[in-house]
This record gives C-alpha cells, sequence and structure tokens, in this order.
C-alpha cells in the first residue's frame, strides 16, 4: 500500500526535500568547524536522515541537525533502543511487561529500555497517539 | 478517536507548502489514513499507525545513517580514493553558486555512483532475528569456516 510513497516517480518527485534537508546538514557541518568543534558522523548523518523520515511521514521536520552536537533527542533514543530490541523479539512476556507500564515506571524497572521508551513516546506524539 | 488523530495528522502539517515537496503532495500518514487506499476500506487502528510510525522511522534512520557514516569513514582512511571522488565531483559539479545538479546528473557520475555502491555494500540494513552463536565445534556456513563462539547476525535485503 506504501509502495506508491517510494516509486521511482515518488523519489524523484522528492529531490527538493532531500536537497533541503542536505543543505541543512552542510549548515550545521560549517558551524562546527567555525566553533572548531569536532562532528560525531554518527549522529550528524542519523539527524539528517531522521528529519528526512519525519517530513515524508508527518509533513514535519523535528530540524534533528540543528541540535546542540547532533544529540537529537530521537536520534539518541533510536540509538539507545537498538539493543532492547533483541530482549523484546526474544520473550513477549517482557516486552509486553515493559510496554503496558507507565513509562516512568518501565525506565526505573529496567533502565536498559529506556531508550526504547523514549523512542515510543516520541512516536506516540508524532503518530498523534498521545490523545489516547 | 480516529477523527481526532485524522485531525492531528493534518495538523502535523505545519507548513503546506512543504507537501508540495513531497511525493504525490502528501505525506504518508496523509496515504495511511485514507480509508480507500485499504483493501477493507477501513483506516487502521491508532494502535497499528503507531507500530508504523515506529517502523518507518528505524527503517528510515538506521539505513540511511549508517551507510553514510560507513562511507564516509572508509573514504577519510583512504586520502587518495577521497581525492579521486573530489576530482571528479569538481569536474561535474564545477560552481557551487548556480545550477546544481539534479540527482538524474549525479547518477551519470561514475566514481560517485561506485562510492555509493560499496558504502551499501558494506553497511548493514536493520537486522532482523535473534542473534546466533556458532556452537564449540564451530560451524560451516554458506561454504565459509566459522569458529566457535562467533557471534553472528543476518541483514535483510
Amino acid at each position: 500500500m506504501l509502495n506508491r510513497s517510494f516509486s521511482p516517480a515518488a523519489i524523484e518527485s522528492s529531490e527538493g526535500l532531500l536537497i533541503e534537508k542536505t543543505k541543512a546538514l552542510c549548515a550545521a557541518f560549517e558551524r562546527q568547524s567555525k566553533a572548531s568543534a569536532s562532528v560525531d558522523l554518527f549522529y550528524a548523518f542519523r539527524c539528517m536522515s531522521i528529519d528526512v523520515i519525519t517530513t515524508f511521514c508527518f509533513g514535519k521536520s523535528i530540524h534533528a541537525v540543528d541540535e546542540p552536537d547532533f544529540k537529537a533527542p530521537i536520534v539518541v533514543a533510536l540509538d539507545a533502543a537498538t539493543p532492547v530490541a533483541m530482549y523484546f523479539k526474544y520473550s513477549d512476556l517482557f516486552k509486553n511487561f515493559i510496554l503496558k507500564c507507565p513509562p516512568n515506571l518501565s525506565k526505573k524497572l529496567s533502565p536498559l529500555t529506556a531508550g526504547m521508551i523514549d523512542l515510543n513516546q516520541v512516536c506516540s506524539l508524532l503518530a498523534g497517539a498521545a490523545a489516547y | 478517536m480516529l477523527k481526532l488523530l485524522s485531525q492531528q495528522i493534518n495538523e502535523l502539517t505545519d507548513d503546506p507548502e512543504k507537501l508540495k515537496l513531497l511525493p504525490h503532495n502528501m505525506t504518508i500518514y496523509h496515504r495511511l489514513m485514507d480509508p480507500e487506499a485499504h483493501r477493507d476500506k477501513q483506516i487502521p487502528s491508532a494502535e497499528s499507525l503507531y507500530e508504523e510510525a515506529q517502523a518507518l522511522m528505524f527503517g528510515g534512520t538506521d539505513t540511511v545513517g549508517n551507510t553514510l557514516m560507513v562511507g564516509a569513514f572508509h573514504l577519510l582512511k583512504h586520502p587518495d580514493k577521497m581525492q579521486k571522488l573530489k576530482s571528479e565531483l569538481s569536474a561535474a559539479w564545477p560552481s557551487l553558486i548556480g545550477n546544481e545538479p539534479t540527482v538524474r546528473d549525479l547518477e551519470r557520475v561514475p566514481y560517485l555512483t561506485a562510492v555509493i555502491k560499496e558504502s551499501l555494500r558494506l553497511s548493514s540494513g536493520v537486522t532482523a532475528g535473534l542473534l546466533r552463536i556458532v556452537p564449540a565445534a564451530g560451524a560451516t556456513i554458506a561454504g565459509v569456516e566459522v569458529p566457535p563462539q562467533v557471534c553472528l547476525h543476518f541483514a535483510l535485503g
């Protein structure tokens, strides 16, 4: 169903969006360089790709590339959530237990999953599911 | 509740001009919230929409971010390759002011294309499935000898 959104024609028509986001990343590189600061490419490139995908999905860029040192909360959360995906896959019980708890309690019970919880909260907010 | 959600999605599109930059002038969520796009003519539940958001965020961020980082890392490790790429790009794109090349133009730049393909080959997409650890006796996987205790992860693709 979403194939249409990723067809060659669709990709070509989003060229302007990609140029805009790439320029924003270049501007951020320039700012870091003027401040004689180094750039963490791992976070920098992720910030750019998240700006693209959030615009693509929700029509709203979160301007992650403009965060100080590219430490955008959503990118940090995505990174922290990655190792947890393995545990969630291993145990449905664990997954449901953590995800059904109030977010602040989940984070205390399992600090490892804090990233996943933060990510969920950001995603819910973006998807508008925060309303329920 | 779904009506509320739909309203929020529309509000999320803060700048109507932005939509013009998107394929078919709409966001993925406009598509997901369109009953006609679904076989059963039903808008998915809020839970399902949320899952879509999470999958798209992971899929859209990790893959591209990783590929760019791996490519940049290897270029920085090999200054001669970096120089070759820079020279080729300077020839294809002589001035930063004025006409910018389009994606179509850049696709015809051979070394750049090779660098992108090599970055895609070296980096992994989103990995799926659980880790597998090679047993004490070692194993032969797809004709390759793998020593004991090696952690294996398979990427889709």
